[in-house]
């Protein structure tokens, strides 16, 4: 793993971060980026929806973690919180391959899964870490895990000509 | 009252285009998979319109359509793929295999409506 790997990994974080954002906001929540800290949550259990892609040379590990409540406001529909999360990390890696195929990248989604925890604590990897948000009704975390093969550089974005909610044809 | 088969892993979407649909006057049923939806596509003969998701554990949403064309020599009921898949060699293997359509999540009710209402049978 090289420091081109590293800027390459936390490039692709960031593109996940954004993504994150506009996700909860197509869903009325508004996140705005805050520290976490799995001791001031509680013994609140939070649901995390699990999901992984693969590309030739790029491959990563997403947990989108967030509490019951926020879940259950932020369906369209009357939803299961597990259902919910797990469909809402596939949306989110949704988005984020969307982003990696304006940089030229091609990977392909696992399906979703859901767990439960209470104060899970990632760590930091390489110059990852875990991004956390919050909202009016508590907190987002992203934990992602990116792995890259050296000598793999990202193309610079360019902007697909969808977007999500469009109808391609 | 026409019949949406509406098939997707996740029954929060499910849901949400039950939800849509039904007021329109649209009669929804529900698959969580590939099994499902064929059981029911086997069972309802009269469907209008299937609404599809392609990222599915075990068979994808690509590989049922392809089935339902190959298999539904009849009459085959038109097909919307909702999903967050916009990799266009996907997209490109959906309209060579039949799709009448290709709806990025998260996707709105109203866009949802008129387009099953446009494309129905």
């Amino acid at each position: 793993m090289t420091l081109e790997n590293d800027r390459t990994n936390a490039r692709v974080a960031e593109l996940a971060a954004e993504s994150c954002v506009a996700l909860w906001r197509d869903y009325a929540v508004e996140l705005t980026r805050a520290s976490y800290d799995p001791d001031a949550a509680g013994d609140e259990p939070m649901l995390f929806g699990a999901i992984g892609f693969a590309g030739e040379m790029l491959r990563a590990t997403c947990l989108l973690g967030a509490h019951r409540r926020l879940l259950q406001a932020s369906g369209r529909a009357d939803n299961q919180p597990r259902d919910w999360i797990a469909e809402l990390s596939n949306q989110l890696m949704g988005r984020l391959k969307m982003r990696l195929l304006g940089c030229g990248v091609t990977v392909k989604l696992t399906t979703p899964l859901a767990l439960s925890g209470i104060k899970l604590r990632p760590l930091p990897r390489m110059v990852q870490s875990p991004l956390s948000y919050q909202s009016a009704l508590g907190p987002v975390v992203v934990w992602l895990e990116v792995e890259s093969e050296t000598g793999f550089v990202l193309g610079e974005e360019r902007p697909l000509s969808v977007t999500p909610g469009d109808l391609v044809f | 009252m026409k019949k949406v088969l509406v098939v997707d892993d996740s029954q929060s979407i499910r849901n949400e285009v039950s939800d849509a649909l039904g007021p329109a006057g649209f009669n929804v049923l529900q698959a969580a998979d590939a099994s499902e939806a064929f059981a029911c596509l086997a069972k309802h003969q009269d469907i209008s319109m299937v609404v599809l998701d392609v990222n599915m554990p075990g068979m994808s949403g690509i590989d049922v359509l392809e089935r339902i064309q190959r298999e539904r020599t009849d009459q085959v009921p038109p097909v919307l793929m909702l999903t967050t898949e916009a990799e266009r060699s996907l997209v490109e293997r959906a309209k060579k295999a039949g799709a009448k359509g290709w709806l990025l999540k998260p996707v709105k009710p109203q866009l949802l409506v008129s387009t099953v209402a446009r494309l129905a049978r």
